[in-house]
């Protein structure tokens, strides 16, 4: 890279399954409030020496909103007037790395990431029914839910992974969010209460699945290197991101591959000059709504060989207690709104590296993934290496 | 450059989409709709900093980028009268039905006033339907008064004004 | 920027009421292929793709998504982006953003609507707050045309005949363009004429909804000089937000209070204007820039435009259509592709308007080509009263 990207203030709501008093402003600005009181930062037009933010980025899609040009409606709470602005159409990592982008430009210097998504608001599987094709898949009705059903089936069978294996994730995850002031739904729970759990779309069970409905924000400042050590002592630098689109057509590729996120996390690794992540990296957040899929995402990641993830999983490695933890939040499993979650993650893997991270912190963290992925089974993924 | 080479009918695949969506008024907005169903007042909120009139009340100046506080001071009551700030009416256009995308025929719309409200400064402005259909009768600066629909009907929306009147006997 | 960005390659496909020929995918790749073409490239050759459309009307999530065959984006980068009317000039400043990071070497940029397919007189009702927007049966977009309209007309600086006589300016760079979409032979006595939508906003000042894709491809400077010998530089770019307080009246607040030099569509160009005029040592614009590409949605828009521009001085508009300053033949010659009244399909539009200036920057503009070296053109876009993103074209580094 050109230059060197630093993460200067993260802040996140509490993820809750319905914030009923709330207006999706209220809940952006819980977010945003925090990152400009950690930073002290105002915006590029209200200041009179020195510096602010100069661009801003939301992560919203209009569907969850249910009007077109989805954050223009909470744009005074987002402090866009006189700013430039624009948003993505994406999980908001793809914001987080839009932002990166737009740095390295050197078009702008500091930027304000926002992702806001209020599900109880609407209908989510109604929703996500929009993301298949009018013609063929659509009619069906698939979810994202029924989608992944498909993908758990065909990677279990291909791979002998069982049912035990994923149940081991939504525990670890569920378990791990008790930590996390912030999590929707921490639980106590075991393998067996996760095998008993209610069908929801075979194999997927309840309690293999995130909560149904999920409202929160989060927020993110990045900025230059330049910029970053006059906000803050603690700075969480970007060492490697990359993103990559796979399919969209489910039956064009065999969902027990994940061949946008090897590559995506490739293009990560090698600019973060990562060789082995498993030795290199302390602790990954990464994005799964369903148990299946953070094994399937060790593999694309790179933590394990291709169908070694149920095996890999059972070795402990991705423990609190292991070697590289996964999920010291409880990620999505506990609770996170699309749209969010990927950006989520990045707010977590930061508060991790800055030493900030409580009762879930990860000892000695230096070195961190987040990831973040768009549309159902993954199609497109975002991965970034941060460090302090 | 257009290589399609269709011969025969084109086939196209419908598609009904059916969404809802029920959103939350908000902090200050729940307050302000609460007020207009029980005791047809309407609350505005003022920043502080830049002394801006905001109708509906929001927790954030657009203008400071700052929170506005909860506070008794930052809350303005305003009148049921104002002034006419300007109007439109749409003569050559319909509402268009949500689930078909079709214009309905027959269609008429009452003239829209963007209002000012007592109490308000320049950076107020609400838009509402005028109970007067004949534009000639309406002027730029006009006084106008709400018309409460009756406690029964009211929700807490903005429809809980039926419309506005112009005042009688001004000139 | 870190590093100097061009543009090299422009696809555009003919704007069109409707195309039932061909699915979105096969839309945007037609533009895809004209622009690959155009370029002398192939997709392998592409790092990148940004892709933008308002998802909404179309009702598709994440449309870059399920277009990956048509934009050739599998196994690459990429990310959509969605800003109103402002798209298409959103998602070119993403991908310039994207060549100048360092980080790629070719990126393709992608823009369409396909509006024949969605439901866009039930989703634009969807576009205004659920409390407190009453557009009374016009919808957002309507409703804040007027507001430009009755402005301009307030202010004196154009008469509804003006007006008309550069609508019919606008039909017949029309018909010299083979990508507009309305071809219309119409006077100035039609447009006069033509059913009055809201006082003074007639049915033939405001643009149709069309299907179109655009594509265009832009690379760093070491790329660009190694690709082509016709590189169209990007010498600056803009982004600025006008929305204020969005519930609080917008976008009428024009009538008075928060924009005292006109209606809120029209600051945010003002703004990008003056702050790119600044940056670039622009004193006279109607001297020293040859050619502008706006996005005005009515004719009232791009006569308030001449204005907002600084072509001439507040009030004074009249004086350019009289002079017909902004007509082929003019000094300043302004949206000779027809402009959007010609062609609006939303997501591509704006990036219409980059390809155009690219067009005519390299001479390759035919029947609609400023009759004179174009060297530098300014162009820029702007969606829902709030977003705009305005750009500086140059033949020149």
């Amino acid at each position: 890279m050109s230059q060197r990207v630093a993460i200067v203030a993260v802040g996140q709501t509490k993820y809750e399954s319905n914030k009923s008093n709330l207006w999706q402003g209220d809940v952006a600005y819980d977010a945003i409030e925090k990152v400009l009181q950690q930073t002290g930062l105002t915006y590029q037009d209200r200041v009179k020496d020195g510096f602010g933010i100069d661009r801003i980025l939301t992560a919203g899609e209009d569907h969850f909103i249910g009007r077109t040009s989805n954050p223009f409606w909470i744009h005074h709470y987002l402090g866009a007037f006189r700013m430039s602005h624009d948003n993505v159409s994406a999980d908001a990592a793809f914001a987080v790395y839009h932002a990166v982008i737009d740095i390295l430009s050197g078009h702008y210097d500091t930027v304000l990431v926002v992702a806001m998504t209020k599900e109880s608001e609407t209908s989510r599987p109604a929703i996500e029914n929009c993301y298949f094709d009018h013609i063929f898949l659509q009619p069906l009705g698939l979810d994202y839910l029924s989608a992944s059903a498909l993908q758990a089936q065909r990677y279990m069978n291909k791979y002998g992974i069982s049912r035990e294996q994923c149940a081991m994730v939504a525990v670890r995850n569920r378990v791990n969010a008790k930590n996390n002031p912030y999590a929707q739904e921490p639980l106590d729970i075991t393998v067996e209460d996760v095998l008993k759990s209610e069908m929801l779309a075979s194999p997927i069970r309840v309690l293999d699945s995130k909560p149904p409905v999920s409202d929160g924000a989060c927020a993110l400042i990045l900025t230059t290197e330049e910029k970053a050590k006059k906000i803050t002592d603690k700075p969480v630098w970007v060492r490697g991101m990359g993103n990559c689109y796979d399919v969209h057509y489910l039956g064009d590729r065999d969902l027990a591959d994940c061949d946008s996120l090897v590559t995506a996390a490739k293009r990560a690794y090698s600019m973060a000059k990562i060789s082995d992540p498993l030795k290199e990296i302390d602790l990954a957040e990464i994005s799964e709504e369903y148990s299946y899929q953070e094994l399937l995402w060790t593999e694309g990641l790179g933590f394990c060989g291709r169908g070694e993830g149920g095996k890999w999983m059972e070795k402990g490695i991705s423990q609190m207690s292991g070697s590289l933890p996964i999920n010291p939040s409880g990620g999505i499993l506990a609770g996170n709104p699309i749209g969010v979650a990927g950006a989520a993650r990045v707010v977590e893997a930061v508060t991790q590296l800055r030493g900030e991270a409580g009762a879930r912190q990860v000892e000695g963290a230096k070195t961190a993934l987040a990831h973040g992925y768009t549309g159902a089974c993954g199609q497109s993924h975002c991965v970034f290496i941060l460090s302090h | 450059m257009n290589t399609s080479t269709h011969q025969g009918d084109l086939i196209s695949v419908p598609c009904r989409l059916t969404l809802t969506w029920r959103e939350p008024a908000g902090l200050f907005v729940n307050r302000m709709f609460l007020a207009m169903r029980d005791k047809e007042e309407l609350w505005a909120v003022k920043c502080h900093s830049c002394n801006r009139i905001l109708f509906p009340p929001e927790i954030v100046c657009g203008m400071c980028k700052i929170r506005i506080e909860d506070k008794e001071e930052n809350w303005i009551k305003l009148g049921n009268e104002g002034t006419l700030v300007q109007f439109y009416q749409v003569t050559g256009s319909r509402e268009i039905d949500p689930s078909t995308g079709w214009h309905p025929k027959g269609q008429t719309f009452n003239p829209i006033g963007l209002i000012r409200p007592d109490g308000g400064n320049e950076w107020t402005i609400l838009a509402h339907i005028l109970e007067e259909t004949d534009t000639a009768k309406l002027s730029l600066g006009i006084r106008i008064k709400a018309v409460w629909k009756p406690r029964e009907e009211r929700q807490g929306l903005m429809s809980d004004i039926k419309f506005w009147r112009i005042v009688e006997g001004q000139k | 920027m870190a590093e100097r960005v061009a543009v090299i390659g422009v696809g555009q496909t003919p704007g069109k009421r409707s195309r039932k020929d061909v699915s979105e995918i096969e839309l945007v790749n037609e533009a895809v292929r004209a622009a690959l073409e155009d370029a002398e490239l192939t997709i392998k050759d592409i790092d990148v793709v940004i892709e933008g459309n308002m998802e909404f009307f179309e009702g598709t999530l994440y449309t870059d998504q399920w277009l990956v065959e048509g934009l050739g984006s599998c196994g690459k980068s990429g990310l959509k982006v969605n800003s109103a009317g402002d798209t298409g000039a959103t998602i070119f400043s993403t991908g310039v953003s994207h060549a100048a990071s360092g980080l790629f070497k070719t990126v393709l940029i992608v823009g369409f609507e396909k509006q024949d397919e969605g439901a866009y007189g039930g989703v634009g009702m969807r576009s205004e707050d659920s409390f407190f927007d009453i557009a009374g049966g016009s919808g957002r977009a309507i409703g804040s045309m007027w507001g430009t309209a009755i402005s301009v007309l307030n202010r004196k600086s154009a008469t509804e005949e003006l007006i008309a006589k550069v609508r019919v300016k606008e039909a017949e760079c029309g018909l010299r363009n083979p990508y507009s979409h309305l071809k219309l032979k119409i006077t100035e006595n039609d447009v006069l004429n033509s059913n009055i939508v809201i006082w003074p906003l007639r049915f033939l000042h405001i643009c149709p909804t069309s299907v179109s894709s655009c594509a265009v491809i832009v690379a760093p400077e070491k790329e660009a000089k190694r690709l082509t010998r016709k590189p169209v530089w990007v010498k600056d770019y803009y982004c600025i937000h006008s929305g204020l307080q969005p519930r609080c009246g917008e976008p009428w607040l024009n009538v008075g209070a928060a924009y005292p030099t006109g209606p809120q569509f029209r600051w945010g160009v003002e703004q990008a204007a003056i702050a790119l005029y600044k940056r670039n040592g622009i004193t006279h614009p109607r001297k020293q820039i040859d050619y502008i590409e706006s996005y005005s949605p009515s004719t009232w828009h791009e006569v308030d435009y001449y204005e907002a521009l600084k072509l001439c001085e507040p009030g004074e508009a009249w004086k350019l259509i009289e002079e017909e300053a902004t007509w082929p033949h003019g000094d300043i010659p302004f949206d000779l592709s027809g402009g959007v009244v010609s062609t609006n399909a939303i997501g591509a539009t704006g990036l219409h308007r980059v390809a155009e200036a690219v067009i005519q920057i390299r001479g390759e503009g035919g029947e609609r080509q400023v009759p004179r070296d174009v060297n530098l053109v300014f162009t820029f876009a702007q969606g829902a009263d709030q977003f705009c993103t305005a750009a500086f074209l140059s033949k020149n580094l």
